[in-house]
Formats: C-alpha cells, structure tokens, sequence
C-alpha cells in the first residue's frame, strides 16, 4: 500500500495552462518561413518514396529470367546466320521472272488447248506429219459472228474436236457445212478464203514451232549434247 | 494588416499565399506555442515543434478546403502532429531511463522533515510548464492529451498507438511524478 497521495487539482491545472500563451516575435515567423521553405522539398522527395509498386517476388524474379533468357537467345541467334548462302542467291534471281506476267497471260486462250491436243502423241515423223495434215481443215479456234435482219448477232464458236484419234467427227463436219449454209453474202466477203487461210496458217506455223522444239526420245538418243561455247575454266567461275 | 475571413484565408492559403500564412501565423503562434511547450522537453525542441506542426497543418489545410472552424482544425492537427513529433524521438527514452550508479543520493530518514504543506493549485505557470518537461515523453503525451486536452484514455491511446492499459499505467506514473517534480522546482526555487 502506498502512502502516495495526490494533492494537484488536475481542473485548476488544465484552465491555467490553457490559458497560458506565449507573446508573438517576427523571428519565431523568420525561423517558421525558412522551415517551410526547406519543408517543401523534403515533402516532394517523400511523396516519391512512397511509390511503390507491389508486385510479388514470385512473378519478377521469373520475368526477369526469361527476360534474360529471350535476350541472351536473340543476341545468339544475331551472331549465328543458319541461312545458306546458295539460297539466298536463289531467291534473289527470281525477281525478273515474277516480274514480267503480263505477256504470259496474253496467250493462254490460244496456246493451252493446242497444246494438250499435240504434245502427247507420241513422237515419230511420219506421226507427226498425219497430225500436221489432220489438223488443217478442222481450223480449230475461229470465232464465226453472223448478221441477220431477225437476228442481229449470232455467234458460233466451233468446239474442238479430238485430234489424237486421226479422223474428224462426222457431226463436226455437219456444223461447220450448217454454219456455211446461213452465213449471208455480205458476211461471205469477210470470210473469204484469203482471210481464212491467213489465221490457221499462222497457228500451223506455231504449232510447228512447238512440235519441232519439243525433244522427244529418239532425238535425244541420237543428237550429241549441246556443246557450250565457254571455256572450262569459265564454267567454274 | 487586416485578417481575412477564415473561407477567404484557407482559399488564400491553398493557393499557398504568404501573406495569408504570415495572418494564420501571427494569429495562432501564441496559443500554439503554449502546446508545444508543454509537449517538448525545452525550449529548442518546443521551436522545432512549432514549426512542424504549423507546416503540418498548413499541408493538410490545404487538402481539406471545406474547413468552417480553421481555429479548431488548426488546434487539432497541432496537437496530432505534436505527438507524431515526440514519437519519432526515439532517443529520449533510453537517456531518460538511464541510471547513474556513481550519484549518491542523500537518504533522509527524518520523517517530518519535508512535511512543508505545498498549494498545489497556486503554482506558476513557468513551474509547472517545467515539471511537465521533465516527464518522460511517453507520460508527458499522456498526461497533455487526457488531462489537459481532454481526450479519453481510448482516444489518447489511438493516438499514441498502445493499448489503453499501457496508457493507464503512463497516466497514473505521470501524476506522481509531475507532484513529485513541482516539489522538487519548488523546493529548488527557495533554495
């Protein structure tokens, strides 16, 4: 038990220190507004340390990793070329071939069907003369337009027929002597025999063409391989 | 220099206006000296605090614009950041529970000779402003916001950051050592 008593009215204590005040001086004022003016960087500098970004070790450290891992890898692969220079030569020739379709495209409608009627017959000379001769009358790709007073156009495309049997369809002769039949005087002028003869003549040159320039087996048994002009040396190069 | 209207001065003082600072200054600086005395362990510290807490509220006032009592505010955040300042002094409670083993105190073992009767209530103001900086800070805190600011002892304890019993047991040490230290001023006095 102890013998402590406590004498201080703690009311009368609070009213006089409440009370109590200190007079005010211009250099209390003076000290205040340096204070406040070093205060003010020291509270920007506070507010940049309190960023913080909370992300969990457990997902920097992996990032960071593979991030070192995806680096290491690309600066690797920047010193390594896999590439084999042969092929990129190769590629880079291409180019003018791809840059000149348009006069592929002009003939197709002529040449392809042509084409797939000659070229698998098998290749001996005396064949490839029947063929010449079979060819001839059916002229194969002529368009015929035809005039009428009822009719104002009419137009006939003959169909081909197949060339690799050796004799001509009888039903395609029909349509051909039926198309002769209706066309009218005027039109007759147009397709006279001059102007008709020129066009399959033409395409007989160029299938000639096309038939001569193909190698066939016998040919290439009996002609020597071509000779190149270049030297040796310059075949190496 | 004419005093602005309290809207007018915290507009003012939002726009960080010296003028109004120098008004709300001059106008609080007396009262909230007063505070900080009986806050700080000496005069320098209380100078220290002053400006803190001034800077402290002039800072939160100017986030707070709908403020109609400034007087009140200002009191307010003085005081809160009064105990933020004594709380970041770590140092002064290992000096303050230092003891020297080579100061030999004189034992009286006369049991009326310190019977003087002492008026507790006609004490100065300078001495008991001077008992109350020479408790410890942890007691001085409690001592200034329970019993002279009037806070309950939960309030005073959210504020200090410890339990209610801690800050219990600091007020009733506070009470027996500011009697004990007016005693002592007193008794120094007439010597």
């Amino acid at each position: 038990m102890s013998h402590f008593k406590y004498e201080i009215n703690e009311r009368n204590l609070r009213m006089q220190l409440k009370d109590n005040s200190v007079p005010f001086n211009e250099e209390a004022w003076l000290k205040f507004e340096s204070f406040s003016a070093t205060q003010k960087n020291y509270t920007h500098e506070n507010v940049m340390k309190r960023f913080n970004v909370s992300l969990n070790r457990n997902i920097i450290l992996p990032v960071v990793f593979g991030g070192v891992i995806v680096l290491f890898s690309l600066l690797l692969f920047n010193f390594v070329n896999i590439k084999n220079p042969n092929q990129e030569t190769a590629d880079i020739k291409p180019e003018p071939v791809v840059a000149t379709p348009a006069v592929v495209e002009k003939k197709p409608d002529i040449q392809p069907p042509v084409e797939k009627q000659i070229t698998p017959a098998p290749v001996k000379d005396s064949v490839v003369t029947l063929a010449q001769e079979e060819v001839k009358p059916q002229q194969p790709e002529t368009t015929v337009v035809l005039a009428t007073p009822e009719k104002p156009v009419i137009r006939i495309q003959k169909k081909m027929a197949a060339p690799d049997t050796g004799t001509a369809k009888p039903e395609a002769k029909a349509e051909v002597t039926e198309v002769e039949k209706i066309i009218t005087p005027a039109s007759a002028e147009r397709l006279s025999p001059a102007t008709n003869t020129e066009t399959p003549k033409k395409k007989k040159k160029h299938k000639r063409q096309l038939i001569v320039t193909e190698p066939t087996v016998e040919e290439d048994e009996q002609t020597p391989p071509p000779v190149s002009q270049t030297s040796p040396a310059e075949e190496i190069q | 220099m004419s005093l602005s209207s309290p809207p007018e001065l915290v507009s003012l003082l939002q726009k960080n206006d010296k003028s109004a600072k120098k008004q709300v200054f001059e106008a609080y600086y007396s009262k909230l000296a007063a505070i900080s005395q009986r806050y700080a362990k000496n005069q320098e510290q209380a100078e220290q605090l002053i400006n803190e807490g001034l800077n402290a509220c002039l800072i939160k006032l100017q986030h707070h614009p709908a403020v109609t009592d400034l007087e009140l505010f200002i009191e307010k955040e003085f005081i809160a950041a009064g105990v933020a300042f004594i709380k970041n002094i770590r140092s002064e409670y290992y000096v303050a529970s230092t003891v020297y083993a080579s100061d030999p105190a004189p034992k009286n073992y006369d049991l009326f000779a310190n019977n003087e009767l002492i008026d507790f209530n006609q004490v100065e103001n300078e001495t008991l402003v001077k008992a109350l900086q020479q408790l410890v800070p942890s007691q001085r805190l409690i001592f200034n916001l329970h019993v002279i600011e009037g806070y309950s002892l939960a309030e005073a304890a959210a504020l200090v950051e410890s339990s209610e019993q801690t800050v219990k047991s600091n007020l009733e040490k506070a009470r027996f050592n500011l009697q004990k230290n007016i005693e002592n001023c007193l008794k120094s006095l007439k010597v």
